[in-house]
């Protein structure tokens, strides 16, 4: 069976499982305030970012810090309990189907929610953004190439994290607690990410690729200047071997 | 008797044992947090308990409202996985009873981790302030502060979840309204502060003055959660 | 004396009728077995003696007691068990009870006396998760059992179990009535269960009761209408065959 055949059942999967709600709402509700608050945007002259880029990077700071993350919680669970609760994984571990493969459509099932996630925060900086503009009277809209660019590397980042929720998920099997350590892991991120070892802790890293972004359009705010060095091997590492370990195990217990 | 059996149903889910880990990492934050650079809030301007609160108590108390929401998501878990309501609703009880003592269980066991961080909170004040003497009371007034200040969010959740048959639901719409939260405290207005999810994050000392109009925000949500609640649950059965 | 009535009792969802104005009378200490193909409605009929959805329209009353205003009461005394067990996977066998038995104020006793009338008794302290299906089924009909209730409804209970449980459950329930001065509604799809527990039947096709009685009449019924009246298995599936046909459906 072919791996796109996998996607397509797990995508089966998913209907009428209402997450797509889940994954627009706070989409919707994070650019409301900004509407709002669009004429605060030109009081930061100080930290010499200018409206556009603020506006901008509020927006995606909002999203990368927690909602980003906690969306890919939600969407394990949403993962691991359509299986649990009518007996399913039973009946696809009896079907001539490679567990790995599995573990794997499942993970890339993920990664698209997030994708689709990011889709949409787009779509609603743009719409906002129009909003805001127009009751402002300036145009708080960046090049779209730049917005689709930064939201790309947003996304990029995420995948070490969602890797390592994912091998979470499989590797607790009691919900109480592989949730609640991926709740509890959102929190701290933001403790970590002001120390030297941030690029250990994958779950920092869309927050910290947006702080970065954010100390490059403010010329006078100081944060973190962004080395790829041992960022990239370490999450990408991070990223391998999580997967690694969920192909493995996944549906060992049922086995 | 009744809240013994609810509290029986969660055994052997993780529930216990993850709402009181949640308890030791919240508590383990300004331990760590202060621990591990003092310095640089010894000399702040204020009280002990604000420098210590101010430091510390948005992270805290987001865990407090994490282990409240999956608190809810597994005890309703519980009732949906094997269809266990079903039978529940052959036997001779009330709905509503079932959801309030859920509530109040889910409440009891919040106590846990905001014990525990009040506890380490205290610790803090000793082991690198110089605390004040009235430092203990202070910690005592939030420690009750706190507690009131979760009941609507308790309130809230337990019945979010009691009428969502898939945890990813529940825990969905809980994180969104954290996440709505976050979004909304750069607004300075009352309405927003009381926002159930919103209460767990205020101090004490914040609310200063007018602590007596969170107290009365939060016992009067939870009244109304409480009612809803109830309506929710009475038109459920109707309808089907 | 009858213990269950139903006048007229209906059930409808939007334009479809689940059950359709049916008049039950269920004899005290008796076994009624309530017969149909899957989908006639027979679900749905407990369903709402226990008050789980309500009537579109007419009335019922179990022991004397209406509902809604004796729910609790009718509650009380009927153990129920409806479209297959319904328990907490984390619990034991005998956690499960345990809960039941406090929920309905039934002595210690109860659980274990329960288990044992299932035979589950061996397997009391294992997660209710991990039980074989026919243990769940046994876990279920403890449920209802647990306390001897006045009354019981079973739904279905022997689904999922092997021939010897199948025959097990079948004594059990035969025996219950001398026992226990209980009264039982039993449904089934197989009139040859039903036939050998049942002292009464109910037969229901498509939300509509085609014949309620004793087994003799029930031959007498298809001999006026002209259907094979010898075997019991053919007097059920004509009576759904010609009921069927004058609803213009294809016999198959």
């Amino acid at each position: 069976m072919s791996f796109a055949k996998y996607i397509k059942i797990e995508l089966t999967k998913l209907k009428r499982s209402h997450i797509i709600w889940i994954l627009i709402v706070p989409v919707v509700i994070l650019w409301i305030p900004s509407i709002i608050n669009s004429h605060m945007n030109f009081d930061m002259a100080a930290e010499g970012i200018s409206p556009e880029d603020n506006f901008f990077i509020q927006g995606f700071m909002g999203f990368a810090w927690f909602m980003m993350p906690a969306s890919v919680v939600v969407g394990t669970v949403l993962l691991v309990q359509t299986e649990r609760a009518g007996g399913g994984i039973r009946k696809m571990l009896s079907l001539p189907v490679r567990p790995a493969a599995l573990c794997l459509s499942k993970f890339s099932i993920l990664l698209l929610l997030t994708g689709i996630q990011v889709l949409f925060l787009i779509a609603m900086y743009f719409l906002s953004g129009t909003i805001a503009s127009q009751m402002c009277g300036y145009d708080l809209l960046l090049d779209p190439l730049t917005v689709i660019k930064e939201a790309v590397i947003l996304y990029v980042s995420s995948i070490p994290m969602t890797s390592v929720f994912w091998l979470i998920a499989v590797l607790i099997k009691t919900p109480s607690f592989s949730v609640g350590a991926g709740l509890a892991s959102i929190v701290p991120s933001v403790l970590i990410m002001n120390t030297k070892l941030w690029f250990i802790y994958p779950m920092c890293y869309p927050f910290y690729i947006v702080t970065v972004l954010q100390g490059e359009m403010a010329k006078n705010f100081d944060t973190f200047k962004f080395k790829s060095l041992p960022f990239l091997p370490v999450a990408a590492a991070v990223t391998v071997v999580c997967i690694l370990i969920a192909a493995i195990s996944f549906g060992k217990e049922e086995r | 008797m009744s809240f013994s059996i609810e509290a029986k149903k969660v055994t052997r889910t993780g529930f216990y044992p993850a709402i009181i880990l949640g308890g030791i990492i919240a508590a383990a934050v300004p331990l760590i947090n202060i621990g591990a650079r003092p310095e640089n809030f010894v000399n702040r301007d204020g009280s002990t308990l604000a420098v210590i609160l101010n430091a510390n108590w948005s992270m805290v108390s987001m865990l407090n409202v994490f282990a409240v929401i999956l608190g809810a998501c597994v005890m309703w878990n519980v009732e949906y996985g094997e269809r266990a309501i079903e039978k529940m609703r052959t036997l001779p009880l009330k709905m509503s009873s079932i959801v309030g003592l859920k509530g109040i269980l889910l409440l009891t066991m919040a106590l846990v981790p905001v014990i525990l961080e009040h506890l380490s909170i205290v610790l803090c004040g000793y082991l690198w302030f110089a605390p004040e003497s009235n430092f203990i009371f202070d910690a005592t007034k939030n420690f009750i502060f706190s507690i009131l200040m979760l009941l609507p969010v308790c309130g809230v959740m337990t019945a979010i979840a009691s009428v969502c048959r898939n945890m990813w639901i529940s825990l969905g719409i809980g994180v969104i309204c954290v996440f709505a939260m976050t979004i909304m405290g750069g607004f300075d207005s009352f309405a927003v502060k009381i926002f159930p999810f919103s209460l767990p994050m205020i101090t004490f000392a914040e609310a200063g003055e007018t602590w007596p109009s969170y107290g009365t925000a939060s016992l009067l949500e939870t009244v109304i959660i409480s009612i809803a609640a109830g309506i929710i649950w009475k038109l459920k059965v109707k309808s089907e | 004396m009858n213990i269950i009535e139903t006048s007229d009792l209906t059930k409808k969802y939007g334009d479809f009728s689940a059950v359709s104005g049916i008049d039950m009378h269920i004899r005290k200490g008796t076994i009624y077995g309530f017969l149909g193909p899957n989908g006639a409605g027979k679900s749905t009929t407990m369903k709402m003696l226990l008050g789980l959805t309500k009537p579109t329209g007419g009335y019922f009353s179990i022991d004397g007691r209406r509902y809604p205003e004796d729910r609790t009461s009718i509650l009380r005394n009927v153990g129920s068990f409806i479209e297959g067990p319904a328990f907490y996977g984390n619990l034991t066998g005998e956690e499960n009870l345990e809960i039941i038995r406090k929920i309905l104020g039934l002595p210690r006793a109860a659980v274990a006396a329960a288990l044992k009338t299932v035979g589950l008794y061996e397997a009391r302290k294992r997660p209710s998760r991990k039980y074989s299906l026919g243990m769940k089924q046994r876990l279920g009909l403890a449920g209802a059992i647990i306390g001897h209730p006045p009354i019981l409804i079973l739904d279905e209970p022997t689904n999922g179990l092997d021939p010897s449980g199948i025959h097990e459950i079948r004594e059990l329930i035969r025996s219950l009535p001398k026992r226990y001065d209980c009264t039982v509604m039993v449904s089934s799809h197989l009139l040859s269960e039903i036939e050998l527990m049942a002292d009464d039947v109910g037969i229901l096709n498509h939300g509509k009761l085609l014949y309620e009685g004793t087994f003799s009449g029930l031959r007498d019924f298809a001999a006026d209408r002209g259907l094979p009246s010898k075997d019991l298995e053919d007097i059920f599936l004509s009576i759904i065959q010609e009921d069927n046909k004058s609803r213009g459906e294809i016999d198959r």
